[in-house]
């Protein structure tokens, strides 16, 4: 019987994984907005990648913690 | 009625507007670029900007791509405050040497391609490192790199394409978005970590479940226990924690509220659980404790859901610019505008607002004080004159003395009085919560009751009594009475927002259906905002026409403007103009000689007589055409499409008024819509009020449907308040909803659906009812055991939940 209270605490510790991930999900900003992405998908490269070709710089997209 | 009536149906390719309407003079407006056409230079400019930027993908995103720019012309330094590094400094959400960014708020943000394009600001500012954007708050964020570009231009840029970012003192107080964004990440967090330890505990007390408390092992049981209230301290403390605050807050205030009786209900939940696994006595109702405060949250995050949507709490230094220009010396500089002085001179120009009462410096202005008095034609002010904050200035630009503080104006004045009228009333937009408030009271009466006459009926036997006690206290605890009314409603008002209808909270549905009689005001309500302009007269030639317009647009006159059109690119030459301010103007144009104005001024043109009454007063100018009498411009005020209907349909269920700040003028168009009685015309903001107070005496309860702060002081007055508007940006206070004018035809609809949305909350409370009763029964003859609580407690809420959202989907579909 001892290896089923390992096993329930071994499944149990993975959940718990899986919910740090949730709220590390949540607090970095996934679920701040969850319609435009959305919208975002369906937007098609063509244009960037003539724009990245044209421009001289490139900038790195988003800072990672400014707020 | 006009020669020139070329009624084509073009629609403009930048905005989609027929490119003939604004005016009903059908004069040849439509413009033709890159073979395209367009309604207005405004939109021709965006479409180049947009050409040359290779950025026409625009058009194909969406079909409701492109802001119309005929009702929002750019004014050159409207941004200019930007410049000033104290207001930018309080804007900015970060600020660094290469990086600052901004949140902006957009009101004209709507579809994919508005997204598509605003995060393509890079391709048009070079200085902009990233742009952001969250289509439901309507904000775009903003990263530029300050060195290459400035605030002031990364503004200047987004409203070059149609998408003004909103610049309003609040920016600089109110919440910023950073802060909403965290409540609401919070939420996610709390709902995370409920439905963790709700599915995990679910499935230890499972085994017990199907086995039978003999049929596990006494180690194995005793770790499931363990880890079953480890997993429930977690939801207890943190998960649960908005419904401790609540309560607490309430009971500090000697008050109950509806979250006292579901504290109560979790903390004896947890606390008879906890209770029954130390003592050995049973293995307690962690599993529907957690599942219980999983479905609570779901609840609260509809009610967050809603408030987000939308926020409407705006004070009346919404409605002020950020900026004003002053005089100083030689110097025109824009400064913040609460660095304004008494005695500044400040320069005020077309279609900008009066910052504070002053006195007018120039020998003569148009004021629009529709705004106030919800008298749509302009006031004309002649020097030394006072001028009142929250008019509106017309055409020419203005020079004004300052006369008052900001905060001191007759306009905060009116907002004040409007607020405190509505505390004084008792703040109806609680109302809800106060009646939801009541009936916590009452509950948590009843159950403590029944709990203690239960408990009475054991009572020799005490662990048997206590037994009783806290399982009628957990059965009674009103899950589903707290989901049922903020679900419904919350999804009720989420559905209202896709057919441009915005509540302020969801306590206005219920109050929308208790109206009996509906107030309207006319301005811009029922009628268009802007008057249309129609020609009467003899028929005139193309040149003519062509004359006329040219003249009419060399004046900056209200009337000549609005015969002129936003139409600005005449090649004609026009000389000898010559303007009589106040009077009318005159000059020579494609070989005609034009003079267009009052009367008088015509009279001394040519030699005809005009007489005036036989047009009535909607004579807007008159006009002579090389010395003879043409005809007459009137004002034609236009019902919106299908008011007529709407109002008919709604006579048959309310009283209808309609009350209006303007002249009789407009009514002949609206009488056979209301009928004589019905009509009331010259109505100042204070006989409005008393005429809503005398309906409400009746024993009415009164809908008032207006168009802003003219109306303020009514609105508050009334029981619910409808703003409507051709632009969610304006700001609309004292109102409890806000819909599109292009919806104003669906209120009949709208009455309708808040009827079945309260239908639907009852049908609800119904089967919680009958749950709880069923719970009560079990509780009461001792039989309420972890089981049959796990499965009540979650059939309950999920009934409630599919029933409410359900409803308010299916019933909204016949809004449209």
């Amino acid at each position: 019987m001892n290896i089923i209270i390992l096993l329930v605490l071994s499944s149990v510790l993975v959940a718990i994984a899986f919910l740090i991930a949730f709220l590390w999900a949540t607090s970095s900003g996934q679920y701040d907005d969850v319609h435009t992405p959305a919208m975002r998908i369906l937007f098609e490269d063509r244009v960037k990648a003539e724009a990245e070709s044209l421009s001289v710089t490139n900038y790195p997209s988003e800072p990672d913690h400014v707020n | 009625m006009d020669s020139l009536g070329r009624m084509t149906k073009l629609a403009c390719a930048h905005c989609g507007e027929p490119c003939d309407t604004g005016s009903a003079l059908g004069q040849p407006k439509t413009i033709y670029f890159d073979g395209k056409p367009f309604c207005c230079t405004g939109c021709r400019t965006v479409y180049e900007i947009l050409a040359q930027h290779d950025l026409c993908e625009y058009y194909q995103r969406d079909t409701d791509a492109g802001i119309s720019m005929r009702k929002r012309p750019l004014r050159e330094d409207e941004y200019a405050v930007l410049d000033d590094a104290a207001t930018e400094r309080r804007l900015l959400a970060f600020s660094s040497a290469t990086l600052n960014r901004i949140i902006w708020t957009v009101p004209s943000l709507h579809c994919v391609s508005c997204v598509w394009l605003l995060e393509r600001l890079d391709r048009l500012d070079a200085g902009v490192l990233a742009s952001t954007v969250d289509i439901m708050r309507r904000t775009v964020t903003v990263d530029y790199d300050p060195q290459r570009t400035t605030l002031r231009q990364v503004a200047e840029t987004m409203a070059s394409i149609g998408y003004s970012p909103l610049l309003r003192l609040e920016d600089l107080t109110g919440e910023s978005p950073a802060m909403k964004r965290k409540t609401s990440r919070g939420m996610y967090a709390r709902i995370g970590i409920a439905g963790f330890a709700a599915g995990n505990t679910m499935m230890m007390y499972i085994a017990e479940y199907f086995a039978g408390s003999a049929g596990v092992e006494r180690p194995l049981m005793f770790a499931f226990r363990v880890l079953s209230i480890a997993l429930s301290v977690p939801v207890l403390v943190y998960c649960a924690s908005p419904w401790w605050i609540g309560a607490r807050a309430a009971l500090k205030g000697r008050r109950i509220n509806l979250d006292v009786p579901v504290a109560l209900g979790i903390a004896v939940l947890f606390a008879r659980s906890v209770f029954d696994i130390v003592t050995g006595h049973g293995s307690g109702y962690l599993d529907s404790f957690n599942g219980l405060i999983f479905f609570l949250l779901i609840g609260r995050l509809f009610q967050q859901k809603a408030f987000d949507a939308l926020s409407f709490d705006r004070t009346y230094r919404s409605f002020f610019p950020l900026s004003v220009r002053i005089q100083r010396g030689e110097v025109t500089a824009v400064v913040p505008i609460e660095q304004l002085k008494i005695g500044d001179i400040l320069s005020v120009r077309n279609a900008e607002v009066v910052p504070c009462d002053s006195i007018l410096a120039s020998e003569i202005g148009y004021i629009d004080y529709s705004f106030v008095t919800g008298e749509s034609v302009p006031v004309e002010c002649t020097k030394d004159e006072m001028v009142y904050s929250g008019g509106k200035v017309m055409g020419r630009a203005v020079r004004l003395i300052a006369a008052r503080n900001v905060s001191h104006s007759e306009l905060a004045a009116m907002w004040d009085r409007s607020s405190e009228r509505k505390n004084a009333a008792g703040d109806r937009t609680t109302r809800y919560l106060e009646l939801s408030d009541k009936f916590g009271q009452w509950f948590t009466a009843v159950a403590l009751l029944i709990a203690a006459a239960g408990a009475a009926v054991w009572l020799p036997d005490w662990p048997k009594a206590f037994s009783i006690f806290t399982a009628v206290l957990i059965i009674a605890c009103p899950c589903a009475l707290t989901l049922a009314a903020p679900i419904t409603l919350g999804s009720a008002m989420g559905r209202l927002g896709r057919f441009g209808i915005y509540l302020k909270n969801m306590g206005v549905l219920l109050d929308l259906d208790r109206i009996s009689s509906i107030v309207f005001d006319k301005t811009g309500t029922l009628t268009a905002a802007e008057h249309d302009i129609a020609f009467y007269g003899r028929a005139l030639e193309d040149r003519e026409w062509h004359a006329i317009l040219r003249i009419a647009h060399e004046s900056t006159h209200p009337v000549s403007r609005a015969i002129a059109g936003e139409h600005d690119s005449f090649l004609l030459e026009a000389d000898h103009v010559q303007e009589v301010i106040g009077k009318g103007i005159s000059g020579h144009a494609a070989g005609h000689s034009i003079a267009i104005g009052s009367s008088e001024f015509i009279a001394a043109h040519c030699d005809a007589e005009i007489s005036e009454s036989q047009l009535g007063n909607s004579v807007a100018a008159a006009v002579a055409i090389d010395g003879e009498y043409a005809g007459v411009f009137t004002f034609r005020p236009a019902v919106r499409e299908g008011v007529r209907e709407m109002i008919s349909k709604l006579r048959e269920d309310y009283r209808i008024q309609l009350i209006s700040g303007d002249s009789e003028r407009d009514r002949p168009l609206l009488e056979p819509v209301f009928g004589i009685d019905h009509l009331r015309f010259n109505c100042r903001p204070d006989d409005k009020i008393e005429r809503i107070m005398e309906a409400r005496e009746g024993g009415d309860a009164v809908l008032m449907v207006g168009d802003g702060l003219n109306d303020a002081g009514a609105m508050g007055e009334a029981d619910v308040a409808i703003a409507v508007t051709d632009d969610t940006a304006t700001l609309v206070p004292a109102c409890d909803v806000i819909m599109n004018a292009a919806s104003i035809t669906k209120l009949p609809a709208l009455l309708r659906y808040a009827r079945s949305m309260k239908h639907m909350i009852w049908t609800s409370l119904v089967f919680s009812i009958f749950y709880n009763a069923l719970g009560l029964t079990l509780a009461i003859i001792g039989e309420l055991s972890p089981l049959v609580a796990a499965i009540l407690m979650p059939v309950s809420s999920l009934t409630v939940i599919a029933i409410s959202v359900g409803g308010a989907r299916r019933l909204s579909r016949r809004l449209a």
